[in-house]
Formats: structure tokens, C-alpha cells, sequence
């Protein structure tokens, strides 16, 4: 399983999680199955005029994430992840190393729905 | 720049709304007409709010649809190669499972994903967001727009109310309160640009802020301050320390006001303010050799 964090800069399962989901500077990605992270850059999106939340969703499809851990998810982001069968859980948690031990205890909840009004 | 719209184009525009802009747009509009005798128009750009018409004794003459370019998606032909993605830079659309998901609110209508797509999913439409009124009476053309609820794009409606009409010597365009960019495209085409501001300390800001605004536009412009007594004498010391001109002082006035929230225009039934409106008319005719 690929699970998405929404973080500020690399440092693993140690990084810091970003409140944004459209403007966040980065994601990890973590495969589960072999306990590897991976990081793709979302800088191209800290300066859209408007849709980076779209383009945030879209980024996170292509890479075939099945979960995505984020703080907030705007409803045009949630309608293009729910299209895409991505699950998405609320964290408030500082690390990805926190959130991701609370996922696996399967102590966050899981939204149906986006939890911010977007604003483009 | 395109240069537009009549001969001649002065925009009312002010930074926050409620500072008498729809009073100077209608009143100035009535005394251009009486003093020149020409036909005068009145494009009333607040497509979000028009209410103009509320004041004058127009009738109508044409109803319009407002459009804006967007794009239609034949979704079984799409093979998912993400190309419309990459190129739309508003990021209005994404693909999922081969799948177009379109945010219309978020298009321009650029084209730009209709030239990327080469599987012919993807054409480009009129999607209609609201309509354009024209009325006429009196020697006065109004024509505005309404924008429909829910839309957020007034831009491309702006651009139509702006229809050009090169016989016309004079329009006046009443802009959208603030500085966004529906302010920007009002003013955009307009020869010389009318601030309206009241004299107090959020009443300065506002203005400073449209100020830039305008500069940037780098148009001429002048100040007309609303309410003048009422507040203290703020602007006029803005005004005078970055040399802008001083157009016309409106006085606070019960009365105009009262006129107002019975659906009338003070110009021709009050006397103190047909007279300031009449004087900035006259100043405008002149500099203007109307
Ligand atoms: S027309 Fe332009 S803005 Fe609209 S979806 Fe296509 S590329 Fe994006
Ligand atoms: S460019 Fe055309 S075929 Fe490719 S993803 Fe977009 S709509 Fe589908």
C-alpha cells in the first residue's frame, strides 16, 4: 500500500507535516510493502494562481497512492481523489512518522468528505 | 492597448463599496446628458450587483446572453495521456482513469487543452453564465450585466457589457467596488478614472490602495470625495501631498441620502447636489471639450 504525506521538506519519516494540500511544498510517499519512502516536489504549485489543489490531486494520482494523509482537503481535491479511489485521513499530527503510527492503529478518521471550503 | 468602447470613457470606480458610486455614476450620467444635450451611456460593470436601472427611467431594449469559452469533454474517446493536463495552466482540469474531470469555474477558455489533446476529446463551447440588459430613454443608454448565481468569472461578462460603440461621444463605466481584477478589467479601457472616496481613516485606505491601482493602469485619474464633512480631512491632505487632483467635494447630505432609500437619484430634485454634480459635469466637458 502507497500512503501520501503532505510534508515541507525531505527528511523521511522524520519530515514535518505540512497543513497545506495544494500548496504543500512536497509529498512522501511511503510503500508500506517495502518500508521505503519516496519524495516528489509540488513546488510547481506553491505559486498557481488558482486549481492547485487540483493539480495537488492529480500529482498524488499519477503515483498510484492508495491513502493520503493530510491536514485539510478542499472539495474540488477530495471529488478528484474519491474519483480515483484514494482514501483520505485527517491528521493534525506534527510528523509523518506520528500520523503514520496512528494510521496503523487506525486512530484517524477518514473522511467523507472535504473539510475546507476551497478558495480560487 | 485595444482602445474601446465610445470616443471618450470615464470609469467611477472606489475602493470598497457603499461610497455613493452608484449615485455619482447615475447622477453624472443625467447631467452629462442635460448639459451636452448628446446621448450619453451608462455601463454599469458591478455584474455582480447592478442596480443602475433601479434609478433611472429606462426602458428595455435588448436582453442578451453573457457567455464565457470553456470546454466540452467527449470522455470515451479519452485515452488518458494527461497531455490537456499539462497544458491547461489553470489548472482546471485532471484525469483519472482515463477519466476528464473538468472544473468549469476554474476555465478561461484559452484553448490551450483543445490544441493538446490529439484523441479529439475536448472542443471548445460557449457556457452561458449570465445576461447583458440594454435599455434605453432619455437620451441615456444603460446596459449592464447579471451575472448568474454561482458564477465567479466576471470578467468575460464585464467585457461584454463593455460593447464598443464608436458613435457614442461619451460613456461613463461604473466599476465594481475593490481593486480585484473585475475593478481592473472595468477600468482597463477608460480614458480617465473618477475615485470616489469618503474621508475617513478606512475611507483613505480604501482609496490608497485603488490609487495604486489605477497608477498601475497607468491612467489619469481624479478624486471625488463623498460625504465631504462628515469624516475629517484626510484625503484632502493625501490628496494634496501626492499632487492628486481634487475633481469635486459631494457635501454629507441627509436628504441625497434619504432620496436614495427611495429609489431616487438627488440629482434634479436637490439642489445643493445637482449643482456640485453639474460643476464636476462642467469641469469634465470642458477638459474633455465635449
Ligand atoms: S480552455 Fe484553457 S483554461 Fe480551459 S481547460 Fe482548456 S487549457 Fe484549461
Ligand atoms: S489530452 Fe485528450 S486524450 Fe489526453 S488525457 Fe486529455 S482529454 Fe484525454
Amino acid at each position: 500500500m502507497k500512503i501520501a504525506f503532505c510534508i515541507q521538506e525531505d527528511k523521511g519519516k522524520e519530515s514535518i507535516l505540512d497543513s497545506r494540500f495544494g500548496r504543500s511544498p512536497g509529498f512522501l510517499i511511503y510503500n508500506t510493502e517495502e518500508d521505503e519512502a519516496k519524495y516528489i516536489t509540488n513546488k510547481q504549485n506553491l505559486n498557481a494562481a488558482q486549481g492547485a489543489g487540483v493539480q495537488s490531486a492529480q500529482n498524488i494520482v499519477n503515483e498510484k497512492v492508495d491513502v493520503l494523509i493530510t491536514r485539510n482537503c478542499g472539495p474540488k481535491s477530495f471529488s478528484i481523489l474519491l474519483e480515483a479511489g484514494v482514501e483520505v485521513y485527517l491528521s493534525k499530527d506534527s510528523s509523518v512518522q506520528i500520523a503514520l503510527d496512528k494510521f496503523n492503529k487506525n486512530e484517524l478518521t477518514k473522511s467523507g468528505n472535504s473539510n475546507v471550503e476551497g478558495h480560487w | 492597448m485595444l482602445k474601446v468602447i465610445g470616443k471618450m470613457d470615464i470609469a467611477i470606480a472606489s475602493g470598497k463599496g457603499g461610497t455613493g458610486k452608484t449615485t455619482l455614476s447615475v447622477s453624472l450620467t443625467l447631467s452629462l446628458q442635460a448639459l451636452t444635450n448628446k446621448k450619453v451611456r451608462l455601463l454599469d460593470c458591478d455584474v455582480e450587483e447592478p442596480n443602475s436601472h433601479l434609478f433611472l427611467s429606462v426602458k428595455s431594449k435588448t436582453i442578451e446572453d453573457g457567455w464565457v469559452e470553456s470546454c466540452e469533454f467527449d470522455a470515451e474517446k479519452c485515452t488518458g495521456c494527461n497531455k490537456c493536463v499539462e497544458a491547461c495552466r489553470f489548472n482546471a482540469i485532471a484525469i483519472v482513469k482515463k477519466k476528464p474531470i473538468f472544473f468549469s469555474d476554474l476555465c478561461h477558455g484559452c484553448g490551450g487543452c483543445v490544441l493538446a489533446c490529439k484523441f479529439d476529446v475536448i472542443k471548445s463551447v460557449n457556457r452561458k453564465i449570465g445576461k447583458i440588459v440594454t435599455k434605453e430613454g432619455n437620451n441615456v443608454i444603460l446596459r449592464y450585466g447579471v451575472l448568474n448565481i454561482g458564477e465567479i468569472a466576471s470578467p468575460p461578462l464585464i467585457k461584454q457589457v463593455q460593447i464598443s460603440d464608436p458613435e457614442i461621444g461619451l460613456t461613463i463605466i461604473d466599476s465594481p467596488p475593490g481593486t480585484s481584477c473585475s475593478m481592473v478589467t472595468s477600468v482597463e479601457k477608460a480614458d480617465f478614472v473618477i475615485l470616489i472616496a469618503e474621508s475617513t481613516a478606512f475611507g483613505l485606505n480604501d482609496l490608497e490602495i485603488a490609487v495604486e491601482t489605477v497608477k498601475g493602469l497607468h491612467k489619469s485619474f481624479g478624486v471625488v470625495i463623498n460625504r465631504d464633512g462628515a469624516g475629517d480631512d484626510r484625503v484632502e491632505q493625501y490628496c494634496k501631498k501626492e499632487s492628486i487632483e481634487i475633481l469635486a467635494r459631494i457635501p454629507d447630505s441627509l436628504n441625497v441620502a434619504k432620496h436614495y432609500s427611495n429609489g431616487k437619484i438627488a440629482w434634479g430634485i436637490d439642489k445643493e447636489f445637482t449643482s456640485n454634480i453639474d460643476g464636476l459635469a462642467t469641469k469634465i466637458i470642458k477638459r474633455f471639450s465635449l
